[in-house]
């Protein structure tokens, strides 16, 4: 196992660019319980460092837990757009925060600083991937949809007699949403589907409530799509640095059969590109080595390549 | 001046208070008084009328001595069923300064009253939520919650409103020696219309330590139900979600323009009689734009009214409301029916509102008085013409 140990007294130093991924990888490994660490409080390192792990193990003896992160839940923040996972990501300063004891001199006044002040906006957050995991949120008791969900491995299917009514919702949250700019659904339709919009409904923690929705005609029939929501400018009164609530549904009163497979949502600070988008890009970036490739010869003997090459270049 | 004195005091004359309900098992809505001369007996009136016309024009231009009707209703929800609910009329206008006025400017989230003294931070609470009602202008009817919280405090002529989105500086509301008229009216919140159980108050629903044994307040989120009750232990409003760490709902904000829903769980049937003024000009109502969204409008009717005469599908009351000859491309109006929603549409085909799945012509479907209606909008709008509902004035 690995392990990383603090010095018991005076400035923390190591060399990051050793120790930081070796951390990360000692997270990632689902046996890592015990998590002691060295590292530098150097200002030229980058604050932000992303690691994951399943915290199972008993708590580590000379720290508090770092899943009890204060102001977003862990277990609601990841970090791969491409591959969910209920892993949480922790900020530098958290990993510190729960590691190091606040009387090391010259970590402390740091630690103690209010938590804005440090914690640079997360890029993404996890809303719920339907896992079945409580952070991932439940079936609404007196919905329409009660008895009518299917838990599918890494999703949720509605069917039987749900209605449109927003059927799904998680409570008890902590969500600072003020960074975030789009919220990103994964969903399919099924057969059967008469609801015309998918809504989610948040609420602040003065159950002050604010709505998003798209078509369902976004998702494709019968396999997994993503599509986005741009967030725009938040509602006047509605307090997005604290959210404590969201439901999802059909936004309406059950007067119309709700019939869709719920995959993952989640917020981004920014857009994820199009797939389309995507492939251009690669399609330029792999052009653009090409000709790099080609101007690189250096085989005297191909004169015009060169010669074409440095038209190129002007 | 003896004469101008006695029409004074015969305008200033307070209405009749509303009569006792000598039926209160039966909805019932009355209009007590349609101005505050129904208290003079017609000789009296037309020798009002007379001081009237005899006093310069000057003073009558200088006079606001226009009343609004007053009237009550009375709303009964049976024990263990559940009713929408809404109050169609507005509070008394503020005792507080300068409750009416005329616009003197209006910024993107503020409006001003130059000849106002209101006193600081006293329209900005959350406990004591007011709203300003638009009396004058294209925008008659229109209403704004006052805004509150840091940095929103009323000063002595500004006042923070919220517009829902609707763009305050677009309305073009006028400003000035003609400004918009308007008044300030209070609003309730949870804990001043329910109640709660503290000493100097009475709490009017049922309240428990457990909601499902509480009656249910239920409030329009956008997309999903907000469901309160008064917890009996915590001595507090609450959602039916709220664990004893989290805040006390008293000071939820009950919209005026909105509708909610009832749910009575005490074994005798409850009546709730509301009183106030009547409006005397369209309500002008925002709803969500957004696709296939649903808003939950008091239609601010203190009478029947038939869904030919809310005709939401004419120009006069929406800007492009979306009729169809088959309902899935049309607009939606929902109306509570005591256990399930009535779903209904404009067909252009016929020229009539239908219920979903019956070829019948309901424009003399009945709304009740007080009875709030969803309403569905396919497609989106952007403008506050786009936003706005125009219901009927009351008695029109």
């Amino acid at each position: 196992m690995p392990r990383f140990v603090v010095p018991p007294s005076g400035r923390i130093r190591a060399d990051v660019k050793r120790t930081l991924p070796t951390l990360v990888l000692a997270l990632a490994t689902p046996a890592a319980a015990q998590i002691i660490v060295e590292l530098p409080f150097d200002p030229g390192i980058p604050e932000r460092v992303t690691v994951s792990k399943s915290w199972s193990d008993p708590a580590p003896t000379r720290s508090r837990p770092v899943a009890a992160a204060p102001a977003l839940p862990a277990a609601n923040i990841k970090e791969s757009q491409t591959a969910p996972s209920p892993a949480p990501t922790l900020l530098l300063r958290e990993v510190l925060a729960a590691i190091v004891p606040p009387t090391i001199g010259s970590i402390s006044p740091l630690i103690s600083l209010p938590a804005h002040t440090f914690r640079p906006p997360p890029t993404t957050l996890l809303l719920s991937s339907f896992t079945g995991d409580a952070a991932s949120g439940a079936v609404i008791p007196t919905s329409t949809w009660a008895g009518n969900v299917t838990q599918n491995s890494g999703y949720i299917t509605i069917g039987g007699t749900a209605r449109d009514d927003n059927g799904w919702r998680a409570t008890g949250l902590s969500l600072d949403l003020s960074a975030m700019n789009f919220i990103t659904l994964t969903a399919q339709r099924d057969p059967g589907n008469a609801t015309g919009s998918l809504f989610l409904q948040f609420e602040d923690f003065n159950s002050r409530p604010i709505t998003f929705s798209l078509s369902t005609s976004a998702f494709a029939v019968g396999s997994p799509t993503q599509a986005q929501i741009v967030l725009g400018v938040w509602s006047g009164d509605f307090d997005f640095t604290h959210v404590v609530s969201w439901s999802i549904g059909g936004g309406g009163v059950g007067t119309n059969d709700f019939r869709l497979s719920l995959h993952q949502v989640e917020f981004g600070a920014s857009a994820i590109p199009e797939p389309s988008t995507s492939a251009t890009l690669m399609g330029l970036v792999a052009l653009a080595a090409a000709a790099y490739r080609r101007c690189s010869v250096r085989n005297p003997g191909t004169l015009a390549r060169s010669h074409h090459c440095r038209s190129m270049k002007r | 001046m003896l004469l101008l004195l006695l029409l004074l005091v015969l305008v200033l004359t307070p209405p009749r208070p509303p009569a006792a309900d000598p039926d209160p098992g039966k909805s019932k809505s009355t209009i007590t008084s349609m101005s505050m001369s129904t208290n003079f007996t017609p000789i009296m009136r037309l020798l009002s009328l007379s001081l009237l016309l005899s006093v310069s024009p000057s003073l009558l231009l200088s006079q606001e001595a226009k009343s609004r009707p007053v009237g009550y209703l009375t709303q009964t929800i049976p024990a263990g069923q559940t009713r929408s609910f809404s109050v169609p009329f507005d509070s008394a206008v503020s005792s507080l300064a300068s409750s009416v006025g005329k616009l003197t400017a209006v910024g993107t989230d503020y409006f001003e009253c130059a000849t106002a003294a209101w006193t600081p931070g006293a329209f900005s609470t959350d406990a004591a939520p007011y709203f300003i009602r638009v009396t004058s202008g294209s925008h008659t009817g229109r209403t704004f919650r006052v805004a509150t919280g840091s940095g929103k405090a009323n000063t002595a002529t500004r006042i923070y409103v919220i517009d829902d989105g609707l763009g305050l500086a677009s309305l073009n509301l006028a400003t000035g020696a003609d400004g918009t008229r308007f008044e300030i009216v209070p609003g309730d919140t949870l804990a001043t219309f329910f109640g709660t159980t503290t000493p100097t108050d009475t709490l009017v629903l049922q309240g428990s330590a457990d909601p499902l044994q509480a009656d249910l307040v239920q409030i329009w989120g956008g997309a999903a139900w907000l469901n309160f009750y008064y917890n009996t232990t915590w001595q507090r409003w609450a959602r039916d979600t709220d664990l004893l760490s989290d805040p006390s709902r008293n000071n939820f904000l009950l919209r005026s323009d909105r509708g909610l829903m009832i749910t009575r769980r005490g074994s005798t049937p409850l009546d709730l009689l509301v009183a106030g003024r009547v409006l005397n000009t369209p309500q002008r109502a925002f709803h969500t734009r957004a696709d296939n969204a649903l808003t939950f409008l008091a239609t601010m009717q203190a009478a029947d009214v038939t869904l030919g005469t809310l005709a939401l599908q004419s120009n006069t009351r929406s800007l492009n409301w979306q009729g169809a000859a088959v309902p899935a491309h049309a607009d939606i109006l929902l109306v509570w029916s005591g256990s399930t929603w009535f779903s209904f549409y404009y067909n252009t085909t016929a020229g009539q509102w239908r219920l979903i799945g019956d070829p019948d012509n309901r424009d003399t479907f009945l709304i009740k008085a007080g009875t709030p209606v969803f309403v569905q909008r396919r497609g989106t709008g952007t403008s506050a013409d786009d936003k706005t509902i125009t219901f009927p004035t009351p008695g029109t």
